[in-house]
């Protein structure tokens, strides 16, 4: 399959341009043809009556009679050069003329008539027919591709079932592990199957058998892409990626199709690597969801189930899947046989942060490396792909100066962007400006006189993105679970800006809206989900369930860093 | 799409209760360190409104210019080593 993944486009063009020449070729035969039949150099063409005049003066001696003509010529041979006279006979006929042309002695010829040939008649309708025939082929070669092995021969239907993984490419710049950084638990547990792919042998002698399937998780931006790239890079094989949502067709079994000619075209270039991205669109839990199922999706999910099974052992095809939600995934796909290995990718912390820095940062200009020391201090909560997209801010931001290299203040500058915002310019009327200000220094005083909160970064009354002011404070490294007197404070700290309003100015306005929501979130689930509250105590109570994923510390976690991002 | 909820009625009220017990003990409590620190929070609006833009150095200038606050040391040292 590798190898011949749409043998269409070429062939389309060389059979249409095969028409256009066939077509002119005909054209010109024909034209040629009717030229052939007669000599017509050194041919006068006079009227009907000079001919006979001519042969009355006893000019003529030999006449050539065709359908509708008449020739003639005065030299007894006709090859001679002697001008001849030709003449359209009327359609009539005239039948004095033979008896004339024997009074006078004239040799005679008659051409045999010139039958209608039967390609006259075929022709066009082969024309037709050609033409009809072509274009059906064009309009189902755009819907289909080309049947691939469905025997009907290259070019009928063929990329509904062929599948878009991206194929294996050498001429990929190769990915190594030495691209990944942060993340040294899940390098080490991938790095195993590197000598699997290698050496498949050397596990087979003592009969172990190796995980096929390997389940990456972490949030978004952590690197499970880079990481299976890497696996393949690293071991040098052919990397078979896709995403899960790309399985999906309108059609049913079109996914479970597409499954089917992914996997046999890894086993014929085993070893290698398969890579599923966002297993979690079609690895949801089946059978859920209200108002009918979702068959395509069903049928997909099966179809990898059974070709996860159908590995034998001996095969060296190792299959990754990244996902971000693993609570939503089919249990069938996580046991033992299929994707077995979970790999957990966590954001980094502040040394795997430095080092991801630094491997973003080798082909920057920067004034002065040691300034990602701060930067990697101050960016607790960001995941590679957030460091990533900082500095290329900061390179912007070098750019705009047309300077040379990047500084620390573009790279603070970055920072700022990234966590907050862009900097918007909105006309605020000074009394708004001073609520704006009370609003703020109520957030900032409460983060500050309140112990174990947050240590402060900065507070700005610059609108920035969607807000207009923000209180921010820089996560505390590494918490997994949240105490409760931290998620108290938090609540203190998010409705300080409504309190401080209230206390200064008298009265309260709309810009504590995020603030109550999220307040009241944040105390729901303390109330319902963390049993935080002594009266109702330790009873799951949470309404819906899909609104959270599952593990506990994922959204706690992720609604303080918001608060911390966004405080406003 | 509305999903049965698996617990009572009552307990969803108790639920509700609980929560706003929560989120009206905080608010107290910002009011009442806004109200301690009243004098250090209308520094902090004024050098706000001034300057617009305050990193924690200026923050803590404005707001521990009084009392020394609870605010152990070490914390302070954690947020200029974080802080910038």
């Amino acid at each position: 399959m590798p190898n011949a993944p749409h043998p269409k486009l070429p062939n389309d063009e060389s059979r249409t341009l095969w028409v256009i020449i066939a077509f002119w070729a005909l054209v010109f035969a024909a034209f040629v043809f009717s030229f052939l039949t007669v000599d017509y150099s050194n041919v006068q063409v006079v009227s009907y009556s000079e001919i006979k005049q001519l042969i009355r003066n006893g000019e003529v001696k030999q006449a050539l009679l065709e359908d509708f003509a008449i020739t003639v010529s005065g030299a007894d041979d006709f090859a001679a050069a002697t001008p001849r006279f030709r003449a359209v006979t009327p359609s009539q006929g005239d039948p004095e003329l033979l008896p004339l042309l024997e009074t006078y002695g004239v040799e005679i010829t008659a051409a045999e008539p010139r039958g209608v040939s039967v390609l006259s008649y075929i022709l066009p309708w082969i024309l037709i027919l050609g033409v009809y025939l072509w274009f059906q082929r064009r309009m189902l070669g755009q819907i289909g591709g080309g049947l691939g092995a469905g025997g009907l021969g290259p070019g009928w239907l063929g990329g509904l079932f062929s599948g878009r993984y991206s194929r294996p490419n050498e001429s990929r710049t190769r990915t190594t592990f030495a691209d990944v950084a942060g993340q040294e638990q899940a390098k080490k547990e991938v790095a195993e199957l590197v000598e699997f792919l290698r050496e498949p042998e050397r596990f087979q002698r003592v009969g172990a058998e190796v995980p096929h399937g390997v389940l990456l998780m972490g949030p978004p931006g952590t690197g499970k892409t880079l990481l299976a790239k890497a696996l393949a890079g690293e071991a040098d094989v052919p990397f078979f990626s896709t995403s899960g949502s790309e399985f999906i067709e309108v059609f049913v079994g079109v996914g479970a199709g597409r499954v089917r000619k992914m996997f046999e075209a890894a086993r014929k270039a085993a070893p290698s690597v398969i890579f599923i991205d966002e297993l979690d669109s079609i690895g949801r839990i089946r059978g859920t969801g209200l108002g009918g199922g979702h068959d395509e999706r069903e049928q997909t999910l099966n179809q990898i189930l059974a070709e996860l099974d159908g590995f034998e052992s001996r095969e060296a095809v190792v299959v990754l899947a990244a996902t971000n939600r693993p609570d939503v995934l089919d249990p069938a796909l996580l046991r033992p046989g299929r994707f077995d290995r979970h790999v957990m990718l966590n954001l980094p912390d502040r040394s795997g942060r430095r080092a991801i820095l630094d491997i973003h940062a080798k082909a920057l200009p920067l004034a002065d490396p040691s300034d990602l020391d701060a930067i990697a201090d101050g960016t607790p909560g960001f995941s590679g792909a957030d460091l990533k997209n900082l500095l290329n801010e900061a390179a912007i931001q070098a750019a705009r100066r047309s300077a040379s290299s990047i500084t620390v203040g573009d790279l603070q500058e970055a920072r700022d962007k990234v966590m907050m915002g862009t900097v918007r310019t909105l006309a605020i009327q000074p009394k708004e400006k001073h609520r704006l200000a009370v609003h703020e220094a109520g957030h900032t005083a409460a983060a500050f006189y309140t112990p174990g909160a947050d240590p402060l970064y900065k507070v700005t009354i610059i609108p920035r993105g969607r807000s207009l002011g923000g209180t921010h404070m820089l996560e505390r490294e590494e918490h997994h679970t949240l105490p409760e007197d931290y998620l108290h404070s938090q609540l203190t700290i998010l409705l300080a800006g409504r309190a401080a309003e209230k206390h200064l100015l008298g009265n309260v306005s709309s810009g504590a809206d995020d603030d109550i929501k999220r307040a009241t979130e944040l105390a729901r689930s303390m109330v319902a989900r963390w049993g935080m509250s002594d009266d109702i105590g330790p009873v799951d109570l949470r309404q819906r369930e899909d609104l959270v994923s599952g593990s506990g510390d994922g959204p706690a976690a992720r609604t303080c860093r918001r608060n911390r991002r966004k405080g406003r | 799409m509305a999903q049965p909820r698996e617990h009572a009625d009552e307990t969803a009220a108790r639920v509700d209760e609980a929560v706003s017990t929560l989120l009206k003990d905080a608010e107290a409590e910002a009011t009442g360190i806004i109200t301690r620190h009243e004098k250090e929070v209308r520094a902090l609006i004024d050098a706000l409104e001034r300057k617009e833009v305050l990193d924690f150095k200026e923050i803590e200038a404005c707001l521990k210019s009084v009392v020394s606050v609870v605010t152990p040391l070490t914390r302070k040292n954690e947020d200029d080593g974080s802080g910038m």
